[in-house]
């Protein structure tokens, strides 16, 4: 083990292979929370084999020489514990959260998974309609096909365009072989993050990680994303147009990654336009009854990302009015400063989000993991800090610099005309 | 029996009294975060609705937060944000909720909120016609969402015309473009009062100092409201398969279950151990073997066992291709047969116990966590010593006892079929 270094209460190491690990010794509880993050998910795709880090983190769950699929699950759950894998744009991630004596358990099947992954051949064609049966739940909400075409129309370039579930023809395609060879490519020690968080000891646990995992070798790097999303000059608009229950809009600006020093005044500006039903936006849509729902956020990535302003209408609701008003709320934040109070409010709502955060260790463990993917973990330390040096000058400037109509992608999903009221069937008797 | 956990079993200490207005107060101090979860519970569901007023109670638990005799709405979202806090009011089912989260310096702030949100709302017309276009279109969202349609075809088929748990909680259009303020106000007059209430606290708080805070705020609260109805079990559903199509959708949502007992019924211990090997345990235990992980067909089935002071459900639900509802409904069928003919293994019930044992530490962890099991608790008459009854509990469950109780209470040919989605291809 090499190359210790500790800041506040988090201990980072990394070992000979590369795997860098982060700790955080709680007590409150006799729980312990393991993750193991992969620098690879929606990012690294290209097209032909969109949805394939989602689909290899499935497949982890399917079976090593000593694990057989479902034991994973099994194991830690008649041990009293949780888990759940997840893969997003910038990561794939595992999880088991357990009482703090069987910390070994997910120790071994973290370290078994990253370099003993069968990817059976019939396991992968199982699972093929299984990963298609989550996209067509995700497609029976109008808001998914929303998303999803803004997104697409938003990025040319960078994949952040494409789903991270995939295309269907995409789904319908790859091979056993595309999933292994990606497997290989990604899933190495020095790709990997282990995060632990919770009631051990830390000499003791990095121990324990050592023995479990220094023993994989390390592999090539994985290759870089070189796609860089050209600066956009001029609004982009999408329509979707299908059978659903009210208009819907979304609209998208570029905005720069996570590591850029305007990512936090942008999350401030988000808060100020979203969060809660005292904010900018929640007032001027759904209090004037023009929206059941409004929301901001600021989507800073590892690369850079999206700010997105997303309104659901009320039924009736003229959908120019409410795009007016929206988007005239966000031209509003580069006009004029925010006030003393609502900067203040900003900084109390995220300053209680990140203590109700600390509460459970599977929280932690996670904030700290993806600061570390997507940025660096001692941003998640100074974050509170570098929020409090947020000025309204600042938000003013941020706002004039990305969230301009040139930035920008307006999306509307617009509900088709009702085709039909749905056909009822009853009868008695057995199916 | 083995245990999950070498170390000693978990233990939960409440403190546990009534205020001078005969309101149960469940306090556990928990010191670990300066963090504050309140948990306000009210027996006014939606049980009580008239068919003719169906949705009342949920649209009367959404309006408290509209407007108090001390703030507006606006006034309430201004102070709520600006502490930081979650302040949520909701009325389901069987109970109204007002829950909030705070640090643990914003106690009273909370306390002062809370009480002026159940005792003096004052449903302002303005917000209420507001308010009741944001329910109109979520009910018209619920027609569009193959779940909740699928739910509902599942209740009708469940529960009898009268049933108070066949109305739609939330109403139907007619019915809640009919109510008026005075409709919530006398709602409110009626179904909120101490005989109903409890209030649930976990978190940095002292108990002792409590007892005087919350006295301070709801002893004065003394409307005459009548204790909530009981709520009469269901009798045994006629077997039916009801179907609805939903435009412009690529799956199709079903259900497949049975009416089971109330909470309080001596075998539901037993049923539970049964529903979580079948539907739940690891990745949605046997079905999940077989449905998902075998035959491909679902990433989504499960099993649920519901909880209520009346006759319930034991359901399975699953999202499916249209093309293979059959299938999945075949399969369900087939490993519900293998259950109610073999029961299950020495190794699945050593599993479950195991889990059901182990993982209360988990629930422990957290004040959200805590407030659950204290509302559990209270609202099941479980006992304050339930966490440390509960090792014997579960392990006093056995095989035969498992066998017993499916073969006598889970489905066979009488099942309830319910399936919402998209045109349905026809068998070749």
């Amino acid at each position: 083990m090499r190359n210790m270094a500790n800041t506040t209460d988090i201990v980072e190491t990394r070992l000979d292979n590369g795997l860098k690990v982060l700790t955080k010794e709680v007590h409150h509880a006799p729980i312990v929370s393991f993750y193991v993050w992969y620098r690879v998910g929606g990012r690294n795709e290209r097209p032909g084999i969109t949805g394939i880090s989602h689909w290899a983190e499935h497949m982890l769950f399917k079976g090593t020489p000593t694990l057989k699929k479902g034991d994973i699950g099994n194991l830690v759950e008649t041990h009293g514990g949780s888990w759940n894998g997840f893969t997003w744009v910038d990561f794939t991630a595992y999880f088991e959260t357990l009482p703090s004596q069987h910390l070994d358990l997910a120790i071994r099947i973290e370290s078994d998974r990253l370099a003993n992954t069968l990817f059976d051949p019939d396991e992968v064609e199982s699972e093929r309609t299984v990963i298609i049966s989550e996209r067509e739940g995700a497609e029976n909400q109008p808001f998914f096909h929303l998303h999803e075409e803004t997104t697409a129309a938003a990025f040319k370039v960078h994949p952040y365009g494409q789903p991270v579930v995939g295309w269907k023809s995409d789904l319908r395609q790859i091979t056993r072989e595309d999933l292994y060879d990606y497997y290989r490519t990604y899933y190495t020690p020095n790709n990997g993050i282990a995060v632990a968080v919770g009631d051990f000891d830390t000499a003791d646990l990095l121990q324990r990680v050592e023995d479990a995992f220094g023993p994989i070798p390390a592999g090539p790097s994985p290759p870089p994303v070189r796609s860089e999303e050209p600066p956009q000059e001029g609004e982009r608009r999408v329509t979707v147009r299908r059978p659903g229950p009210v208009p819907s809009m979304l609209a998208l600006y570029h905005i720069p990654a996570l590591s850029h020093p305007d990512a936090i005044p942008l999350q401030v500006a988000a808060s100020v336009l979203g969060a809660g039903r005292s904010a900018r936006l929640y007032k001027a849509i759904v209090n004037q009854g023009l929206a059941t729902r409004a929301h901001a956020n600021a989507d800073a990535r590892k690369d850079p990302g999206l700010f997105s302003v997303s309104v659901s209408l009320r039924r009736g609701a003229a959908t120019t009015e409410a795009e007016e008003v929206a988007l005239r709320e966000v031209e509003r934040l580069g006009e004029s400063a925010i006030s003393d109070a609502e900067l203040a409010k900003v900084r109390r709502q995220v300053r209680s989000w990140f203590l109700m955060n600390a509460e459970g260790v599977s929280r932690q463990a996670r904030l700290l993991g993806q600061f570390e993917v997507e940025h660096t973990w001692q941003a998640y330390s100074t974050y509170l800090d570098d929020l409090d040096a947020v000025t309204p000058a600042d938000v003013i400037r941020v706002a004039r610099t990305y969230l301009h109509a040139d930035n920008r992608t307006v999306g509307w999903f617009l509900p088709t005309r009702q085709q039909r009221q749905g056909r009822h069937r009853r009868q008695r008797g057995r199916s | 029996m083995s245990t999950a956990t070498a170390s000693a079993p978990p233990r939960l200490v409440i403190d546990r009294w009534l205020l001078p207005n005969g309101i149960p107060v469940l306090v556990h101090e928990n010191p670990t975060h300066p963090l504050v979860n309140l948990r306000c519970l009210v027996s006014a569901g939606s049980t009580e609705d008239t068919p003719d007023q169906a949705g009342l109670a949920s649209f009367t638990g959404s309006a408290l937060l509209r407007g108090t005799e001390q703030y507006t709405f606006e006034q309430l979202n201004e102070v709520i944000d600006s502490a930081g806090m979650s302040l949520h009011t909701h009325a389901g089912r069987d109970l109204a909720t007002i829950s909030a989260r705070c640090l643990s310096e914003d106690l009273l702030l909370a306390l002062d909120l809370i009480s002026e949100v159940l005792c003096r709302p004052t449903f302002p017309q303005e917000e209420v016609t507001k308010l009741q276009h944001q329910i109109l279109t979520r009910i018209r969202q619920a027609q569009h969402n193959t779940r909740a349609v699928v739910g509902r075809l599942f209740r009708e088929a469940a529960y009898p015309a009268g049933h108070p748990y066949r109305l739609p909680p939330n109403g139907e259009e007619e019915t809640v473009r009919a109510l008026t303020h005075a409709d919530l106000a006398a709602c409110h007059r009626t179904r909120y009062g101490p005989r109903r209430t409890c209030i649930l606290v976990s978190g940095d708080v002292r108990s002792a100092e409590l007892r005087d805070l919350i006295a301070a705020r709801l002893d004065n609260w003394r409307p005459e409201v009548a204790p909530a109805p009981e709520i009469p079990d269901a009798p045994d559903p006629a077997p039916t398969t009801s179907e609805r199509e939903v435009p412009g959708k690529t799956q199709s949502d079903l259900i497949f279950g049975a009416l089971a007992f109330r909470r309080s019924h001596p075998e539901w211990e037993t049923l539970r151990q049964a529903t979580i090997i079948f539907g739940q345990l690891g990745l949605s235990g046997r079905l999940g073997a077989t449905v998902r992980d075998e035959q491909g067909l679902a990433y989504g089935v499960h099993a649920t066992l519901d909880a209520a002071t009346t006759r319930t459900t034991w359901t399975v639900r699953a999202g499916v291709n249209p093309a293979n509802v059959d299938r999945a409904l075949t399969s369900i069928r087939s490993e519900l047969t293998k259950l109610l003919d073999t029961g299950i293994t020495a190794e699945e019930l050593a599993g479950v116990q195991r889990y059901l044992i182990g993982s209360m530490a988990l629930q422990l962890e957290t004040n959200a966590g805590i407030t659950s099991l204290m509302q559990q608790i209270e609202q099941f008459d479980l006992g304050l010593d339930y966490v440390e009854r509960r090792p014997a509990l579960v392990q006093a469950v056995t095989r035969d006892a498992i066998l017993d109780t499916v073969r006598h209470h889970l489905p066979t040919a009488d099942a309830i079929t319910a399936i919402a989605g998209p045109t349905r291809p026809t068998p070749p």
